[in-house]
């Protein structure tokens, strides 16, 4: 008999995946708390910039660990993407509902333009970090105003985040498509940022398929009044 | 406030947490609900889904040790408790492919990912159930079974509500599958994949052929799927079966084994791994595929004594004689007052010591079960009565063997594998081929009865061959043969005296039951399609 004892090998992704679990009931249960002090001011308090500051940070901690995992499992080749046909209207709805009232601290106005009707498909988690990402970038850049775009245009989806301020660097300016070796770190001196954002969403355009074709994304400088634009293109 | 209100509807909201579950319930309070039930784990789920009648179910898929919320999904339209019309929502913390990509039918109507806050609750739950709503009357035909109704209304919805064109498919699909109109359910799926790759059509498709008959293309199908994308579990599923269906039973073995790494916690597909890999003698597999069919089994209500013979019968192969013995023992346990349960339980304690070589002990547990199949009124399953007169050969009793094979021949007569097995059992025990001769006399007794039948319709004393036929059907559930031509004497009563919704329902019940057995059979397919015209016709 052998009195030797072995732990069974650790699966780093059961790790993760139960971990993930957790994290996400406390940021659960830390926002819906936020939610329910708000409740409890009269009605005719506004919340506190420190609660809505607080509110989006949750939100914000909640998006970098969907994109942690999204990368960590995209990087092990294990799929994780669940497309399904959304309202797009409805969904930039939810996305303006969580930003604005702390962009308007900031002075500035966030607004939508998009039909009622339109619908695609897409993965709404990973696209909300995304798009949570470029409202972010945005923000940093901008005058006073952010703009979500969405259209159909010859059976792609075209989502954009525009914004006033004064636009991209020409380096910048390009198309990350398929083709592109993507990295995290790119574009790491002009933003000033990881670029992992950059390199996440792009990611996550490359993962939506359709048809043998897969998306992209694309900076220009087709925002508002000359400002930036960045688009996700989805088909 | 609101105008929107969650007031009079049920909801039931199931999660492993405790303080997950209040804060849900206080977001639902909030908007108006009064009636919230919860549930910590599946199990509760599943009783409390099975008593009450909800309109929103929403659901954690991670419930801790136990059940996933996908199984319980799954065992609720399973067990026919959770009707279409009622709204399911999955709550996800994190996105998994391999939940998303499942059949139609077991697919929830949304998914929300964690955080959910109030504001997106609202705005979610409100859309999820003006979509349901706008559907409704489609749902509650399909709950009804007033299928051809329900086509009806998917066509006509299609007209008035294009966006929700996918939506209305997906119900078309799964009406025209449930009807056996697989040409109309290909159809379906072509439509949907010319514009998109959708998951529920790509599946659709090869679930259609598959139907058809035309394994070449559902085997060419479920492979292009799992090519690009390896996580679907359910095309796994399929193609495990078409391979069976093409006589590759090795191929239909690893397939499964590879879906159950990906997904090991679903009873049934743990039970095919261990049927394949009996089959395929592979022990090892086998046991361990019994073992987890059972322990997952244990504390559902999905749970047969079949799981606990079979783990027990794959114990005996690789030599652990007294944890099969522990095993059968169990058997009286869990399944008290199910008298074919019993029975079985003391076949295999039989069997276990006979192979031990304690005759005595063999033969008292074997007496029992001779007295429990005589009293039992409902047919034993053909495994347990071959298994049983293989011991009456063994300790001589010819005739107690010669009288329990003739029930399964006539239960199984168009059978050749259980009526292969049978002549097995007999070569064996050194008596040639006279199991042949049972098997004669109990074919030709169901042609007696098949031709007395045909005769009561040629006469049009029709009533009175459905009365013939019926009973016969109880006495031979699983005789194809039987269940059709019953079926079929539905079906001629209607066409003289015109139809109705309670005779299409008969005629479905015996059809069904052949679909369980064998979905391939060209009668059941013609038969289907008489069901469907005259449903059709009659607009019901």
């Amino acid at each position: 008999m052998s009195a030797k004892s072995t732990l069974p090998p650790l699966d780093f992704s059961t790790i993760i995946a139960s971990s993930v679990h957790d994290m996400k009931n406390s940021i659960q249960l830390l926002l819906g708390t936020l939610d329910e002090v708000i409740d409890e001011l009269p009605d005719d308090v506004q919340p506190h910039a420190k609660i809505l500051r607080a509110q989006l940070e949750g939100r914000r901690i909640n998006d970098q660990l969907v994109q942690l995992l999204t990368l960590y499992k995209a990087g092990n080749t294990q799929q994780s993407l669940c497309p399904d046909e959304h309202s797009v209207r409805e969904f930039l709805d939810e996305l303006y509902l969580e930003n604005h009232a702390v962009l308007a601290l900031r002075g500035i106005d966030l607004s939508i333009e998009c039909e009622e009707e339109l619908q695609w498909f897409f993965d709404r988690e990973l696209l909300k970090g995304v798009i949570n990402n470029l409202i972010s970038n945005a923000q940093q850049y901008t005058k006073d105003k952010i703009q979500l775009n969405a259209v159909i245009h010859e059976k792609w989806l075209r989502l954009s985040v525009d914004d006033n301020g004064s636009g991209y660097p020409e380096t910048m300016l390009r198309c990350y498509s398929a083709e592109d070796q993507l990295t995290p770190g790119d574009n790491t001196a002009e933003t000033g940022g990881t670029g992992l954002g950059l390199f996440f969403s792009a990611t996550i355009a490359h993962m939506h398929t359709n048809r043998k074709q897969r998306g992209f994304l694309q900076t220009s400088n087709e925002g508002i009044d000359g400002g930036a634009r960045c688009t996700i293109a989805l088909p | 406030m609101a105008l929107w209100t969650l007031k009079n509807r049920k909801i039931l909201v199931i999660d492993d947490f405790a303080e997950m579950r209040s804060m849900l319930r206080s977001m639902l309070l909030a908007y108006g609900a009064e009636d919230i039930k919860q549930a910590a784990n599946g199990n509760d789920a599943i009783e409390l889904i099975a008593k009450h009648k909800f309109d929103i179910i929403l659901c954690d898929y991670n419930l801790g040790e136990g059940k996933d919320g996908q199984q319980v999904l799954e065992e609720a339209k399973h067990l026919n408790i959770l009707p279409l019309a009622t709204t399911f929502i999955m709550v996800t913390a994190e996105n998994t492919s391999t939940m998303v990509m499942g059949a139609l039918d077991y697919q929830p109507d949304a998914y929300l990912s964690k955080p959910v806050t109030k504001a997106t609750l609202q705005t979610r739950l409100k859309k999820i159930l003006d979509k349901k709503e706008l559907t409704k009357d489609i749902s509650i035909a399909i709950d009804k079974k007033e299928y051809s109704k329900a086509e009806n209304l998917c066509d006509e919805a299609m007209a008035s509500q294009p966006a929700l064109r996918l939506e209305l498919l997906g119900l078309k699909y799964n009406i025209l599958i449930t009807t056996g109109d697989c040409d109309g359910a290909e159809a379906v799926c072509q439509d949907v994949l010319a514009d998109r790759d959708v998951p529920w059509a790509q599946l659709g498709l090869a679930r259609a052929y598959f139907f058809q008959q035309k394994y070449n293309e559902a085997h060419q199908q479920l492979e292009d799927i799992i090519a690009t994308n390896s996580d679907f579990v359910a095309a796994y599923d399929w193609l495990s079966k078409t391979q069976k269906k093409m006589d590759d039973l090795t191929s239909a073995e690893e397939t499964l084994a590879k879906a159950i790494e990906k997904s090991p916690k679903s009873l049934t597909r743990q039970r095919e791994l261990a049927e394949l890999a009996t089959i395929n003698n592979n022990h090892t597999v086998a046991e361990r595929a019994c073992r987890d069919a059972m322990l997952i089994g244990k504390h559902s209500v999905l749970k047969k004594p079949d799981d606990y013979i079979n783990y027990s019968q794959a114990l005996i192969k690789n030599n652990k004689g007294k944890e099969a013995l522990r095993i059968a023992g169990n058997i009286k346990i869990a399944f008290k007052g199910n008298d074919e349960a019993q029975l079985q339980a003391e076949i295999c304690k039989s069997t276990i010591f006979q192979v031990q070589g304690n005759d005595a002990k063999a033969q008292e547990a074997m007496d029992v079960a001779l007295s429990l199949y005589k009293s039992s009124s409902v047919p034993s399953s053909s495994n347990a009565g071959i298994a049983l007169a293989k011991n009456c050969l063994k300790y001589g009793r010819e005739e107690a063997a010669d009288a329990i094979i003739k029930d399964i021949a006539k239960n199984n007569h168009e059978n050749k594998a259980v009526l292969d097995e049978i002549n097995q059992a007999y070569e064996a025990a050194g008596l040639g081929n006279k199991a042949e001769k049972k098997i004669t006399e109990a074919i030709d007794e169901i042609a007696e009865i098949n031709n007395e039948g045909v005769r009561l319709i040629n006469e049009g004393k029709i009533t009175e061959s459905i009365e013939l036929f019926k009973k016969a059907a109880r006495a031979l559930p699983q005789n194809h043969v039987i269940n059709l031509n019953t079926a079929q004497s539905y079906i001629l009563l209607m066409k003289n005296e015109g139809a109705s919704r309670k005779h299409i329902n008969n005629a479905m019940f015996y059809l069904n039951a052949v679909r369980d057995i064998d979905a391939a059979s060209e009668k059941y397919h013609k038969l289907m399609k008489s069901c469907r015209e005259i449903a059709q016709q009659a607009g019901l």
